[in-house]
C-alpha cells in the first residue's frame, strides 16, 4: 500500500512535468517582443517606422558613415594618415573584409527590410496607411540608391545600364538574390519614390520635418535624375521643393546643427540628448577641438575653401587648431549639446 | 547577510552537538591506523557484528562506540582499505588496515547519485578538492589544468579573478558555445563570463566567486555513458562540483592561509623612445621619404626626444595574495556538519586590479529517523572584482599597442598629457567595479519507505547579484567631455536559477550473481534574471559603491520619475523540464551494464522541436576478476568499458526561436521606437553528438602503477550557426542548424600514476597524463570566407579542423630590395600580396594536451610537482602585425624581436625591411588585412605549473599544544615556462564575448595581458 502510494507521487510528477510542458517551454525573449505583439496595430507600426529613422542616422548610415567614405573616396582629404578600413578605401585597395564598410551595407539593407516589414503589415494601419506606405516607400527607395552609388558602377557606365548593381529587396525574409542591374534598380528607386512622393503629406511634424514628408521624396527624385543626367527632371523637382516655401536658407551658419534652428532641412533626424544621438560619425570623424580628427583635408582643398572672400562656409575651417592639420569645424561640439540634427538633404 | 547571523549560523551546529549524549552499556574506544603508512585513518565504519550500532572515526582515527556487553566482536571497513573483523580485548581495539588500490575503490560522483570506481563505466576524471584549493589561481577551473586528460584548461591571462576556456575532448561546436555544464551540487550553473557583454577581457567570470576552499571534488564526465545523464546538455561534457559536507568526529576545526606575491609569467619586450624614433626613420627612409619622420599627433621630434616612458612598469607591479580559511566539520549518527569561512584577496600584479572573495558554507545531513534524511546545502559568497581595462580596452594593452615610449604622461605643470594614447589617465581615472553576491540555498530529503528503496527530493535556489560599478573622476571628464564633475554609473542585474529533481533508486538483487539499480528522476530548472535597459547614472564626485544610498535614491526615483531609456526589464529566462532514467545492472560483480534515457524539453528549442530523447548505453568488464587471471600476480586489476551514446548541445541562446522585437530604449522625437532583432526559427534545436568510448583501466605490479587508456569518437551534427546568411537580408544573424554538417572528434588519452618508492618513510610517485585530439570538419556547406572566427583570423573548412588558419604564405625576405616574398596558391613565390593567396595554414587546436607530476615525501617533508603542457597547434598573433608595422603610421609599439629586419641589401634577416605604410609593401590592402604566416606560431610549451614544498609537524614536536595537525607550505605557480613563442606567455585566450569566436580562435592574441607567476607561503592547521 505505501509503495502505491509513493508509485503515485513520482507519477503525479511526471504529468505534472510533461503537461505544464507547453506553458513551462515557452518563454519568448525577455525584455523582448513578438511580431504578434509588436504588430497589434497601427501604433506598432508607426513605432517601428519611428525606429528606422534611427537607423538612417545611426553613425553606419546616414549618421556619418555615408558622407564619411564618400568624402575618403573624393580627392579633399589627406590620406597619408588613415590606417585599415580607411586607409583601403582611400587607396582604392578595397579587400573582402571591411567592417566599416560591411557595417554600412548592412544598415542600409536593415532599413529597406523594415521597410518591407512596414508594407506588409499595412492591413493592420487605418487611418495613417499613406503616409506608412509613403514613408516605407521613401525608404526603400532612397536606401536602395544611396546603396547602388556606392556598390555598383555608376548609371551611365554601360549603354543600357546592364551592370550589376546591388539586391533588390522587394520582401522581407531570408530568400538568396542575384545582384539586380543597375538600370532594375534605378526603375524602382524612381517607382518608390514617385508612389511616396503621392502618398506622402506637405508637411511633417508642423514644419519640423522629423519625418518624410512628400518634399523629401520629391528632392531625392531630384538627387536620382542628377545621378542619371537627366537635368530636366532634377530641375523639376528640385524645382517644386524650392518653390514649396517650405524652406529657407540659414543667415547665420553657425547656428545651422544647433538645436532646432535651422530652416533648411528638408528631412532632418532628431536627436534624443542622451538617448539617441544621429550623426555621431560626423562628430566622431571631423571633430577638431579636442584631438586631431581623423579626417583633415589637403592644403590644395583648404586654401580653395578659404580663398573667396565672400563664402560665409570660410569659418567652418581652421589649420591653426591643430598645428599642422586643415581641419573642419563645425561639428566641434559634444554629442550632448549637438543638436538637432542631421540634415538628409539640405536646400 | 550580515555578521550576526553568519555567526549564529556557526554557533548552531555546536549547540546541537551538544545535545546528543546518552547512557550507554559499555565502552569500546580504539583506534584505526593504515597498515602501510600508520596514518590515522578517519570516516571508517566501525560496526558491531551482526548488528546496527556504530560509528565512524575522527580525523586522528580515534573512535568511541557504546555497546551493550554481550558483543565480542566489530567489524573495521572503509571504501579505501579491506575489511577486518577484530576482537574486543580488554584495553582498546588497535586496528591497522590494508589499503586497497585506492583509485579504484574511489567513490565518483555520477549526476544524480554515486558509483564506485570499479563500476563506473564511463569516462570520468575526478580531482580531489585539496588539488584545487592549494593552488593560487584567479578561479578554481584554471587550478584543473594538466590534471585531468583530455581536459584542455587555457587560463589564459592574468587578469584576477579571470576565466579559463574549458574544451573537454576538443570542440564539436561553430556558433553554439563549447563550454562544458558546470553542477555544483546538483545545480546546473551558468559559467558565460559575458553575461554583460564584452566589459574588456575575461574577468568578469561567474565561476570566480565559487569558493575552491569548499570543494570536496570534481568530476569531469567526459564520454555520453557519463554526460547522458545530462541529455540535451552533456555534449561538451560536464564539470560535477561537489562541496565539501560533515564527517564523522567530535567537532575539529581548521585554519589555513595563503600569503604571497604575484607577478607576470612572461612578458613581450618592446623597444625604448630613442629606439623607436630611430626605427620610425628607417621605416620612413625606406619608404622613400625624406626628412624628418612624422610622428602621432602633433608631437614633434624635438618633444618626442625627451620622452622615454616605460608605460608597462608605470601600469604593473608586484602583487599580493591574501586567502584565508577557516572551517568547521563534525559528526555524529544523527548530524553532520560541515562550516566554512573564507577570505581571500587577489591583488594581481597590474595596478589596481584585485579580486576579493567572502565566502561562507553552512551543509548539514541530519538523520530525522532511520529512514528519513534530510540535508542543507547553503552558502554565501560575494566576489568583489576590482577590474582595469586590458587587452583593446587600453591599461595594459595600451602598454603594449599604442601608448608609445615617447608619449609623456604628464603635462609639465603635473597635469596629464592627453593628447595621445595615456593608459595612466584610465587607469587612474576611471575605476570599475564589479560585485557578485551569490547565495545558494538547497535542502534535499531522503526516505527509504522500504528497504532498498531511496525516495529524493532536492529543491536549491540559488540567487545573484551584481553590480558593474564605474566611475569617471572629474579630472576624468574634463579632459573627455564638458562636465566638472564625476560619473558615476552602476549596471545591476540580478537573478534566480531554481532547480528541483525528484528521484527514485531501488536496488534489486535478484541471486548472488545479479544486481541491479534502477533510477528514475524528473527534474526541473528556471532561470531567470533581470537588470536594467541601461546603466545607472548619476554625475557626483563618489562611485556608488562608496556612497550606496545615492544609487539606491536614483533607483527608487525610477519608479516615480521614470527615465526615459532606463527601465526594469527581464534580460533572459530559460527553462528545462526532464525526464530520466538509468538501470545499471552488475553480473557477478564484474560484468556491468548501464542504460541511460533522458528527454529533455526546454525553453530555448523552437516550437517545433520542444523535445529531444537522448539514449546512451555502457558497459564494463572486469577482466581481472576472471579465472583465468587469478594466476598473473603482475596484473591487479584490469577493466575494459565501453558506450554509445547520444548527447546534445543546447548552448542557444535564450528566446531566439521567436520573431524577436524590442521596444527601443529611445524615443525618435518625442515618440516612441520598435525594431527588429533577429526574425525567429521555429525549427531551432540542440546539436546532436554521437559517441563512442573504449577504454581500458589497469593497476599492475601490485598496485603501483595505475592508469588508463581510452579511445573516443564523438561526430556532431545539426550543427548550430549564426552567421552565413546573404547580408541583404538586413538579419545575417538567424540561428539555425546547418543541414549536411558533421563536425569530428576524435582521441586518445593516456594517463598513469606509478609509485617508485612506496614505504613508511619514503614515498616517490610519478604520474602524467597526455591527450590526442583530431578534429576534423567533415560535412559542411558553406565556403571558407562564410563563417569566421574572431576577427577574420579563422575559418571552417570542410576536411580540415575547425578554426584553422587560413592566411597568405610567407616566404621570407628578398636580401637584395627586403621586400616580403610570398607564396601563391600554387607554392610559387611572389613579390605580391593578395588575398586570394590564402591558404590552409595552421590550426588552433594542439595535438597533444597533458601534464605529469611528481610527488615525493620523505618523513615530514612532501614535494610536488606539475608540469602541463601543450603540444603542436599554432597560435596566431594578431596583434604582432600591427606591432611589427608599429614604426609605420599605424603608430604602436614595436617588438623586440622584429629587430631582426631587413636593413641593407643582401641582409639575410627573418622580417621584412620597415616601412611607413603598410600599403608599400606591394598588394597589401592595409596593415588590417597584413594577416600571413609571418605571425603564426608554435603553440607548443611546457610549464612547471605547480610546484609545493611542505612540513608537517609530527604530534610529538608539537608537544603540548592543542594542535591534531600542523603544516607547512610554500606553493608557486607558472614558475618556469618553456615556449618559442616571441610574444611572450604562450597561454593565451583571447576576450571574445562570441562563443563563436571562443570556438574557433580560442588562441589568437590580441595584446593579451600575460598570466601570473605567483609564490604563496601557508600553514594549515588543525585543533
Amino acid at each position: 500500500m505505501k509503495r502505491n502510494y509513493n508509485l503515485l507521487i513520482i507519477a503525479a510528477c511526471l504529468t505534472i512535468i510533461l503537461s505544464a510542458c507547453s506553458k513551462f517551454f515557452d518563454k519568448p525573449p525577455q525584455g523582448q517582443i513578438t511580431q504578434e505583439e509588436a504588430f497589434k496595430d497601427e501604433a506598432g507600426l508607426v513605432s517601428f517606422t519611428n525606429g528606422i529613422y534611427t537607423y538612417l542616422g545611426d553613425g553606419d548610415f546616414m549618421g556619418g558613415r555615408v558622407q564619411v567614405l564618400s568624402d575618403i573616396l573624393a580627392d579633399e582629404l589627406k590620406g597619408d594618415k588613415f590606417t585599415g578600413d580607411y586607409a583601403e578605401i582611400y587607396g582604392r585597395r578595397n579587400s573582402i573584409f571591411g567592417a566599416t564598410r560591411d557595417a554600412m551595407y548592412l544598415k542600409g539593407y536593415k532599413i529597406i527590410n523594415a521597410a518591407n516589414l512596414v508594407l506588409e503589415n499595412l492591413s493592420i494601419a487605418n487611418t495613417q496607411k499613406d503616409n506608412l506606405r509613403g514613408q516605407a516607400l521613401f525608404f526603400r527607395g532612397m536606401t536602395h540608391f544611396e546603396l547602388v552609388r556606392l556598390f555598383a558602377q555608376p548609371w551611365g557606365y554601360s549603354p543600357d545600364n546592364s551592370q550589376y548593381g546591388i539586391p533588390l529587396r522587394l520582401k522581407s525574409g531570408q530568400e538568396l538574390l542575384q545582384r539586380a542591374t543597375v538600370k532594375q534598380v534605378y526603375d524602382q528607386v524612381i517607382a518608390d519614390l514617385k508612389a511616396a512622393d503621392s502618398l506622402l503629406a506637405p508637411d511633417a511634424n508642423s514644419g519640423k520635418f522629423y519625418t518624410a514628408s512628400k518634399w523629401i521624396a520629391e528632392a531625392y527624385l531630384a538627387k536620382v535624375y542628377f545621378q542619371m543626367n537627366d537635368f530636366a527632371n532634377a530641375y523639376k523637382y528640385a524645382d517644386q521643393v524650392i518653390k514649396s516655401g517650405k524652406f529657407q536658407l540659414d543667415a547665420d551658419y553657425t547656428s545651422r546643427y544647433s538645436v532646432g534652428l535651422t530652416k533648411e532641412a528638408i528631412l532632418r533626424i532628431a536627436n534624443e540628448v542622451n538617448h539617441f544621438q544621429p550623426g555621431t560619425e560626423l562628430i566622431g570623424n571631423w571633430r577638431s577641438d579636442k584631438a586631431v580628427p581623423t579626417c583633415n583635408f589637403t592644403d590644395a582643398y583648404y586654401n580653395n575653401a578659404v580663398s573667396r572672400v565672400n563664402d560665409k562656409r570660410k569659418i567652418w575651417y581652421s589649420n591653426t587648431l591643430q598645428a599642422g592639420y586643415n581641419v573642419l569645424t563645425k561639428y566641434n561640439m559634444d554629442y550632448t549639446t549637438w543638436s538637432c540634427l542631421l540634415p538628409i538633404l539640405q536646400k | 547577510m550580515n555578521l550576526k547571523r553568519l555567526l549564529g549560523l556557526f554557533v548552531l551546529p555546536l549547540l546541537l552537538l551538544s545535545l546528543h549524549a546518552q547512557a550507554q552499556d559499555k565502552i569500546v574506544s580504539g583506534k584505526v591506523t593504515d597498515a602501510k603508512s600508520g596514518a590515522p585513518l578517519d570516516g571508517v565504519s566501525v560496526i558491531v557484528k551482526g548488528g546496527t550500532t556504530g560509528t565512524q572515526t575522527a580525523a586522528d582515527g580515534t573512535f568511541t562506540l557504546k555497546v551493550s556487553a554481550g558483543v565480542t566482536k566489530l567489524i573495521i571497513s572503509s571504501v579505501s582499505h579491506s575489511t577486518r573483523e577484530v576482537s574486543i580485548g580488554s584495553g582498546g581495539v588497535q586496528v591497522a588496515l590494508e589499503p586497497t588500490d585506492p583509485t579504484l575503490s574511489e567513490v565518483i560522483v555520477v549526476g544524480y547519485g554515486v558509483q564506485r570506481k570499479r563500476d563506473v563505466t564511463g569516462a570520468i576524471a575526478k580531482v580531489k578538492g585539496d588539488q584545487i584549493s592549494a593552488t593560487p589561481v584567479p578561479s578554481f577551473e584554471a587550478a584543473l589544468q594538466g590534471k585531468a586528460p583530455g581536459v584542455q584548461i587555457i587560463q589564459g591571462n592574468g587578469l584576477a579573478g579571470s576565466g579559463s576556456v574549458v574544451r573537454i575532448r576538443g570542440i564539436g561546436s561553430i556558433s553554439a558555445s563549447g563550454d562544458p555544464l558546470y553542477v555544483v551540487d546538483g545545480i546546473p550553473v551558468i559559467s558565460d563570463p559575458f553575461i554583460r557583454s564584452n566589459g574588456g577581457a575575461m574577468n568578469q567570470n561567474p565561476l570566480s566567486s565559487i569558493n575552491p576552499n569548499d570543494i570536496e571534488s570534481i568530476e569531469i564526465l567526459k564520454d555520453a555513458g557519463a554526460t547522458g545523464i545530462y541529455g540535451s546538455r552533456g555534449a561538451n561534457g560536464v564539470i560535477i562540483i561537489t562541496t565539501k559536507r560533515g564527517k564523522s568526529g567530535k567537532p575539529s576545526f581548521t585554519y589555513s592561509n595563503k600569503l604571497g606575491m604575484a607577478t607576470y609569467a612572461k612578458k613581450p619586450d618592446f623597444v625604448n623612445g630613442p629606439e623607436w624614433l630611430q626605427l620610425r626613420q628607417e621605416a620612413w627612409v625606406n619608404s622613400g621619404h625624406t626628412g624628418q619622420a612624422t610622428l602621432p599627433g602633433t608631437l614633434t621630434w624635438a618633444q618626442a626626444s625627451q620622452n622615454n616612458t616605460d608605460w608597462w612598469d608605470l601600469l604593473t607591479g608586484t602583487g599580493f595574495i591574501n586567502d584565508h580559511t577557516l572551517s568547521m566539520t563534525q559528526g555524529t549518527k544523527k548530524l553532520k556538519t560541515f562550516a566554512n569561512l573564507t577570505y581571500s584577496d587577489d591583488k594581481g600584479y597590474i595596478k589596481s586590479n584585485a579580486y576579493t572573495r567572502l565566502a561562507a558554507r553552512l551543509n548539514m545531513d541530519y538523520n530525522i529517523t532511520d529512514k528519513l534524511k534530510v540535508s542543507l546545502t547553503s552558502a554565501y559568497n560575494r566576489g568583489v572584482n576590482k577590474r582595469v581595462p586590458a587587452a583593446w580596452d587600453g591599461g595594459i594593452g595600451d602598454a603594449m599597442s599604442s601608448a608609445l615610449p615617447i608619449f609623456p604622461v604628464y603635462n609639465a605643470d603635473g597635469s596629464y598629457y592627453s593628447g595621445l594614447t595615456n593608459p595612466v589617465i584610465k587607469t587612474n581615472e576611471n575605476k570599475r567595479r564589479e560585485i557578485d553576491s551569490r547565495i545558494l540555498g538547497g535542502l534535499g530529503l531522503e526516505y527509504q519507505p522500504i528497504k532498498n528503496l531511496f525516495l529524493r527530493a532536492n529543491g536549491a535556489i540559488e540567487y545573484t547579484n551584481s553590480f558593474a560599478d564605474e566611475f569617471q573622476t572629474a579630472t576624468w571628464n574634463k579632459l573627455y567631455s564638458n562636465k566638472t564633475t564625476g560619473t558615476a554609473s552602476r549596471n545591476p542585474y540580478w537573478g534566480s536559477n531554481i532547480t528541483a529533481n525528484f528521484t527514485a533508486n531501488y536496488l534489486w538483487n535478484p541471486g548472488k550473481d545479479h544486481k541491479f539499480n534502477f533510477l528514475a528522476g524528473t527534474e526541473m530548472q528556471d532561470y531567470q534574471r533581470k537588470g536594467y535597459t541601461a546603466s545607472i547614472v548619476k554625475d557626483m564626485n563618489q562611485p556608488f559603491w562608496q556612497d550606496p544610498s545615492a544609487y539606491r535614491q536614483l533607483r527608487d526615483s525610477l519608479k516615480s520619475a521614470p527615465v526615459p531609456g532606463i527601465s526594469e526589464v527581464s534580460q533572459e529566462e530559460f527553462t528545462f523540464g526532464s525526464v530520466f532514467g538509468r538501470i545499471n545492472y552488475t553480473y557477478k560483480d564484474r560484468y556491468s551494464l548501464q542504460m541511460i534515457a533522458r528527454v529533455d524539453g526546454s525553453s530555448k528549442f523552437g516550437a517545433n522541436y520542444k523535445h529531444g530523447f537522448f539514449p546512451a548505453i555502457s558497459g564494463a568488464w572486469t577482466i581481472s576478476d576472471e579465472e583465468f587471471m587469478k594466476g598473473i600476480k603482475e596484473i591487479n586489476f584490469l577493466k575494459l568499458r565501453a558506450s554509445y551514446g547520444v548527447v546534445g548541445n543546447a548552448n542557444i541562446p535564450s528566446g531566439v526561436y521567436y520573431d524577436n522585437y524590442r521596444v527601443g530604449s529611445n524615443n525618435y522625437n518625442g515618440n516612441p521606437t520598435l525594431y527588429l532583432n533577429a526574425p525567429g526559427n521555429p525549427d531551432l534545436k540542440w546539436e546532436t553528438m554521437r559517441n563512442v568510448d573504449i577504454a581500458l583501466e589497469f593497476a599492475l605490479l601490485g598496485n603501483r602503477l595505475t592508469g588508463e587508456v581510452a579511445y573516443y569518437h564523438k561526430a556532431t551534427t545539426d550543427i548550430l550557426l549564426q552567421p552565413g546568411v546573404q547580408p541583404s537580408t538586413g538579419y545575417p544573424t538567424i540561428w539555425r542548424n546547418l543541414s549536411n554538417s558533421k563536425i569530428l572528434n576524435e582521441g586518445l588519452e593516456f594517463s598513469a600514476n606509478y609509485k617508485i618508492i612506496d614505504n613508511k618513510q619514503v614515498r616517490w610517485s610519478i604520474g602524467g597524463n597526455i591527450a590526442k585530439n583530431r578534429n576534423e570538419v567533415l560535412e559542411y556547406e558553406l565556403g571558407p570566407d562564410a563563417v569566421s572566427g574572431g576577427t577574420n583570423d579563422t575559418r571552417i573548412v570542410k576536411g580540415l579542423p575547425i578554426g584553422v588558419n587560413y592566411l597568405v604564405r610567407y616566404y621570407g625576405v628578398d636580401a637584395a630590395d627586403g621586400l616580403p616574398i610570398w607564396l601563391d596558391k600554387n607554392g610559387k613565390q611572389t613579390k605580391t600580396f593578395s588575398l586570394d593567396n590564402r591558404v590552409y595554414a595552421g590550426s588552433v587546436m594542439p595535438d597533444y594536451i597533458g601534464g605529469f607530476n611528481t610527488a615525493v615525501s620523505y618523513k615530514n617533508f612532501d614535494f610536488s610537482a606539475l608540469f602541463s603542457f601543450v603540444i603542436g597547434g599554432n597560435i596566431y598573433e594578431n596583434s604582432a602585425k600591427y606591432q611589427f608595422l608599429g614604426v609605420s603610421k599605424k603608430f604602436w609599439n614595436f617588438r623586440k624581436d622584429f629587430l631582426d629586419r631587413w636593413t641593407r641589401p643582401g641582409d639575410d634577416a627573418k622580417y621584412p625591411k620597415l616601412v611607413a605604410d603598410a600599403a608599400d609593401y606591394p598588394g597589401v590592402p592595409s596593415e588590417d588585412q597584413f594577416n600571413s604566416t609571418m605571425f603564426l606560431r608554435s603553440a607548443s610549451y611546457m610549464r612547471l605549473r605547480e610546484m609545493t614544498i611542505a612540513y608537517r609537524f609530527t604530534k610529538s614536536t608539537l608537544g603540548k599544544l592543542p594542535l591534531k595537525d600542523l603544516r607547512l607550505f610554500v606553493t608557486g605557480t607558472n614558475l618556469l615556462t618553456f615556449s618559442k613563442f616571441p610574444g611572450g606567455d604562450p597561454e593565451i585566450t583571447r576576450d571574445f564575448e562570441n562563443a563563436q569566436d571562443r570556438n574557433l580562435s580560442p588562441n589568437i592574441t590580441y595584446l593579451t595581458a600575460p598570466t601570473q607567476k605567483t609564490v604563496v607561503f601557508g600553514l594549515t592547521v588543525s585543533f
